[in-house]
């Protein structure tokens, strides 16, 4: 197991970050505790706010503009970093400590050559005279698994995929040789397979010496590669040890109310918020008839440089009254462009789409401004699907007012959705900017659910959502399925979130689907390759454990 | 490919603020050879060469394609209230506007970097009374502006030399009269981009690396403020120019902008014709330059291309 | 992916000791306009031979003119000429501003192209050059000075109505909006136009403060007002030869143009917080 050493590389007690002073000092760590040593993983575990960045950020002295650090103990290799001076600190950051954040694409420089932001880190150091950093910056690429580094290190991050970028950026964190490795969230934001191979080179750098301090808001991905996990709410940890114990036999209720929320973890129609009401029984509607036809969809578009790209190529399926069609593919897969052909928005290059057995394209203008009232859509980021000058109640007005029903009825309606979506109907009054994120989706739901909906279209919903808010409203969904016999097409990349919503799935790769069917057919005996290859990527929570260093699948 | 679009873009500029001139010229009240002598007083057989010489007995159409053609060959016409080409007298007043614009500019630009490196995320009060101090330069009226300057620094003070001087020492006010309103307006650009720049993750992810502020400014966040900056070229094209006028007024000195003034208060529409041009030119010029230096700032633009 | 948290309930921001100096202003400038003799009964023509230049006290506040005219008055008198230049002008151009705006918006490749072209002709000729034209063709005096401003303003107008058309055609909101089932024109009554309209009063806003300025400046090249009207630019520009002798004179009109530029660019600021702040999200 892991290797002890006298001297943890990071031995944190009682760490307090305040940010402001006086009397509008606000304390956001509430004393944090542990220790890091070589080869080792640790990693805290949170959703937003629960102060896991700033804890981070605090070991490179980096905790944010008017941040204060207080702590009992706060050692770095063996030093008291308490006392560091900024220059002190300087040499700390990328010299001791590596710091690798999410989002490649906004943490290196833009307008900057792979090789100019690893230099900066040679040159800083002091590792490598000047002549050999050229050379420096070929092996480092290469040690991180970046194939052609001499050409990728004179690109810049835009020219890169995601994947390599990635990579990029922990090259230029480990540049310098740190023994620790903080990464924060380094996964998110990637596809799942490349997620699994970030996730690969992490683990091959531990297993090579390095200590590394994980920061996440993803149990599985957690669970993957830590040895130790430290639970964070609220500014405190409420649940630390061994990872195994932590996330096989949760103490603290907030942790099991975290896991409960995980949704691959669950079969279809369990609840996923622990302290919800037990779900309303689905009727079972397995024949029930088809409201939208697909039929060989194709659409094609034209790229600035004179070519075509096929976005959706061939593609049938059906909605039936009532059940769930989930769509699932990485990005570029072309599953949203095929959720709006379905919806009747934009015109397929090829095939229909038929509303009750008959062609969108067959309807007259008004007759689609009324069909498509039953057709609403729920968009991952709400926000801005509202008129940014609308209140939350003229936001779920509007359809309403679209068909012409009268104003005090209208408030009436308004008070009722919002309570069906478990809104307190005083926030009518708020605009939707004053709520949180789970909030306004289900303002969005609330919006959609206005006009007797028989179909929704859920574009990623809860993307952008934490995981036990993304819980409460893949509850909300199924209940409303269940009271109302909604049907549901839902696109989202989260593989455990298809299955646990989904009758039916689609799995789609370059525009094309690979895999369609029952859900648990497609899940328990995927057939096609590609859908083999998204399953073994998910991280999942009910996976043993790391026991043995994992062998490196990319490099 | 797209060099080619930007210059036939810009002489497409150039052509059509040429046929504005050309239409002012024709919707002046009067007849066109006063237009065009203005207020100089001419004999009869120069009013006859001059109908001549434009073709005023010729249909529109045919007037102003020789007036074209005469532009292509170089030939911006006679100023009869300067007695000379038209090319001759922009020629000789180029050269110090150009230097009292480049002065101006090297001011105004070096001013908006310190200031907005100096202030940017820094104390509330500090950056506060640096932007207050910007939006009462923006207010102030450039022409009162430089009558106060040489008030104090030139009549009482003595530290300068009073209107009308060439030596080197005359240039320092008038190109401060001429920077201080764009070296505010661009010095609030900049710290916002810098200020948004400084927030940026890559510049978390640089200082995680060890470097410190000032490496962070130089290496990383004065290339992302300087981009805004860029776009801005051409409305300060149009700033300098303008404020070259007031500001040669102001301090009676040789240039471009009395030179335009004069042609306007004289309605010597050859000169004001022949300074429109210049302009345009100046325009375009810059236009073309900026595009490139975008690319050279922004390698994502290049790719795009 | 971590959502931002949000904090419940409005921000409320302090009470701005600049905007508000800014806004009782305005209102002052609102007085002289409309009414000036509410602020001054002394008639601002009337010269007194015997009162040139007399230094500011009990009878003349801010002292008197060349001519023995009351500085005080004639400032009062000059706020008119000055604010309905501004206020004109930028009508005029953000109404050309606004159709030019739709059209290179709306109208297709060609109507985008022309427009950006026409555009791009007006801003090749530097604005007080341009002015100055549009003088040197209609003479000199208020109504050439309000069209040559007007046309030197369009652009502006142009380019942002066109940016704004454009960036709410795109918008998820407007696309959510045909969805609903509105048609094509409720939906730009109701959302287009409406939420382009911040920024716009924004330009506006700022657009009347540098039109002052700039007809001004117009009045001190002599190609804007004329003696013996008073305007603010037009008083700087005779009482500068008197500076040595009167500061009063070339000082308190300069200053009036000044705190009146710089209310409406307070003023201004604080409405593009406002509007910036309810698009972000």
């Amino acid at each position: 197991m892991t290797p002890v050493l006298e001297v943890p590389l990071l031995d944190v007690t009682d760490l307090r970050v305040t940010f402001g002073h006086g009397r509008a000092a606000r304390e956001v760590v509430h004393g944090v505790s542990f220790t890091l040593a070589a080869s080792e993983c640790v990693a805290i575990v949170g959703e937003s706010g629960s102060g896991k960045s700033v804890t981070a950020r605090s070991l490179l002295g980096l905790a944010g503009i008017g941040g204060t650090v207080h702590a009992g103990r706060l050692d770095i290799a063996g030093e008291d970093a308490r006392a560091f001076t900024e220059r002190r600190w300087r040499q700390v950051r990328g010299g001791q400590v590596g710091l690798v954040l999410q989002d490649a694409l906004g943490s290196l420089d833009p307008v900057r050559k792979v090789a100019a932001e690893i230099t900066d880190a040679l040159r800083t150091h002091r590792t490598v005279t000047p002549a050999q950093r050229p050379q420096r910056v070929h092996e480092l690429l290469a040690a991180v698994g970046v194939p052609d580094p001499e050409i990728r290190a004179q690109q810049y991050p835009h020219q890169l995929s995601g994947g390599l970028r990635q990579r990029a950026l922990i090259a230029t964190a480990i540049a310098a040789d740190p023994a620790v490795l903080v990464a924060d969230e380094p996964t998110t934001a990637l596809d799942v397979t490349v997620q699994a191979q970030v996730l690969d080179l992490l683990a091959a750098r531990k297993d090579a010496g390095m200590a590394l301090l994980l920061i996440s808001h993803d149990l599985a991905v957690v669970s993957r590669i830590a040895d130790r996990v430290l639970v964070m709410k609220d500014g405190e940890v409420v649940e630390s040890g061994p990872g195994r114990e932590v996330l096989g036999d949760p103490r603290h209720a907030y942790t099991r109310r975290l896991i409960a929320a995980v949704p691959s973890a669950h079969p279809r129609g369990s609840r996923l918020s622990l302290d919800a009401a037990p779900a309303p029984t689905r009727p079972v509607l397995s024949g029930g008839e088809v409201v939208l036809e697909a039929h060989d969809l194709r659409k094609v578009y034209a790229t600035p440089d004179g070519g075509s790209l096929t976005a959706v190529d061939g593609v049938s399926l059906a909605v039936r009254a009532g059940r769930t069609v989930g769509v699932v593919g990485e990005s570029g897969s072309g599953k949203t462009t095929t959720g709006h052909l379905l919806f009747g928005y934009g015109r397929p290059d090829g095939g229909t789409v038929s509303v009750d057995g008959r062609a969108w394209a067959d309807h007259s203008p008004a007759e689609l401004r009324r069909l498509h009232q039953r057709f609403p859509v729920v968009h991952q980021d709400p926000a801005a699907s509202f008129d940014p000058r609308y209140t939350v109640g003229r936001t779920v007005a509007e359809p309403l007012q679209v068909a012409g029903v009268p104003r005090p009825e209208r408030r009436r309606r308004v008070a009722e959705l919002l309570g069906r979506v478990g809104l307190d109907p005083a926030l009518a009054e708020r605009h939707p900017r004053q709520l949180s994120g789970g909030q306004r989706q289900r303002v969005a739901i609330a919006r959609a659910l206005a006009l007797e909906p028989r179909v929704v279209l859920c574009d990623e919903p809860v993307s952008a959502l934490d995981v036990s808010v993304q819980a409460q409203i893949l509850d909300l969904l199924a209940d409303l399925q269940a009271t109302l016999g909604i049907a549901y097409v839902f696109i989202s990349h989260d593989l455990g979130v298809v299955r646990h919503v989904s009758d039916e799935v689609l799995v789609m790769q370059h525009g094309r689907v690979v895999e369609q069917g029952d859900v648990e057919d497609v899940f328990e005996r995927p057939q096609h390759p590609y859908t083999k290859s998204l399953l073994d990527a998910v991280p999942t929570l009910d996976a043993p454990l790391r026991a043995a260093p994992h062998p490196s699948r990319s490099a | 490919m797209t060099a080619v679009r930007r210059l036939l873009g810009g002489l497409a500029v150039v052509w059509g603020a040429v046929t504005l001139t050309f239409l002012a010229l024709h919707l002046t009240p009067g007849s066109t050879v006063d237009a065009i002598v203005g207020q100089s007083v001419v004999t009869p057989e120069v009013r006859a060469q001059i109908v001549a010489e434009y073709g005023l007995d010729q249909p529109l159409w045919i007037q102003y394609l020789s007036y074209l053609g005469r532009l292509v060959r170089g030939d911006l016409g006679h100023s009869y209230g300067q007695g000379t080409q038209v090319a001759e007298a922009i020629g000789e007043q180029f050269g110090s506007t150009l230097l009292l614009v480049a002065v101006g500019l090297g001011l105004a630009f070096g001013g908006a970097v310190l200031v907005a490196a100096a202030t940017a995320h820094r104390s509330r009060w500090w950056r506060g009374s640096a932007v207050g101090a910007e939006r009462v330069s923006v207010a102030v009226p450039p022409f009162w502006l430089g009558i106060l300057l040489l008030v104090a620094f030139s009549f009482s003070l003595r530290w300068f030399p009073a209107i009308g001087s060439d030596s080197p020492r005359g240039l320092v006010l008038p190109a401060v009269a001429l920077a201080v309103a764009p070296a505010a307006m661009l010095s609030q650009v900049m710290r916002h981009a810098l200020e948004k720049t400084l927030e940026e993750p890559f510049v978390t992810s640089a200082r995680a690396r060890g470097l410190t502020r000032t490496a962070v400014l130089a290496r990383h966040a004065v290339r992302h403020a300087l981009l805004p900056v860029v776009t801005l070229a051409g409305w300060l094209v149009a700033a300098f120019i303008g404020g070259a006028i007031v500001t040669e007024t102001v301090f009676a000195r040789q240039g471009l902008g009395r030179l335009t003034v004069t042609a306007i208060e004289g309605k010597d529409f050859p000169l004001v014709s022949g300074l429109v041009l210049v302009s345009a030119v100046a325009y375009v010029v810059v236009g073309i330059g900026v595009d490139a230096l975008y690319g050279v700032l922004d390698p994502r633009l290049r790719a795009s291309t | 992916m971590t959502a931002p948290t949000v904090p419940v309930g409005a921000p409320r921001r302090p009470v701005r000791p600049a905007l508000l100096t800014g806004v009782a202003f305005l209102v002052l400038l609102a007085v002289a306009v409309i009414a000036p003799r509410a602020l001054t009964s002394i008639d601002p023509t009337a010269a007194d031979p015997l009162q040139i230049l007399q230094p500011p006290g009990a009878g003349h506040w801010l002292g008197t003119d060349q001519n023995g005219r009351d500085v005080f008055a004639r400032i009062v008198a000059g706020a008119r000429p000055s604010v309905l230049i501004g206020i004109f002008s930028s009508a005029l151009a953000l109404l050309a501003g606004t159709v030019l705006g739709v059209l290179g918006a709306k109208g297709g490749r060609v109507g985008s192209a022309i427009v950006t072209r026409l555009l791009d002709i007006v801003l090749a000729v530097p604005g007080l050059l341009l002015v100055l034209l549009a003088v040197a063709v209609l003479g000199s005096g208020t109504g050439p000075a309000v069209a040559g401003l007007a046309l030197v303003t369009t652009p502006g107008y142009a380019r942002l109505v066109r940016g704004e058309v454009i960036r709410l055609r795109d918008a998820e909101f407007v696309r959510a909006a045909h969805g609903l089932g509105w048609t094509r024109t409720q939906v730009v009554l109701r959302h287009v136009v409406p939420n382009a309209m911040g920024p716009v009063t924004v330009l506006a806003t700022l657009g009347i403060g540098s039109t002052i300025a700039a007809a001004a400046s117009l009045s001190y090249l002599g190609l804007g007002a004329q003696e013996p009207a008073a305007e603010w630019g037009l008083m700087l520009s005779v009482s500068t030869a008197y500076f040595s002798r009167a500061w009063w004179s070339a000082v308190f009109p300069g200053i009036a143009i000044t705190a009146t530029v710089l209310a409406i660019t307070v003023v201004g600021h604080h409405l593009q917080l406002r509007f910036d702040g309810r698009r972000a999200s």
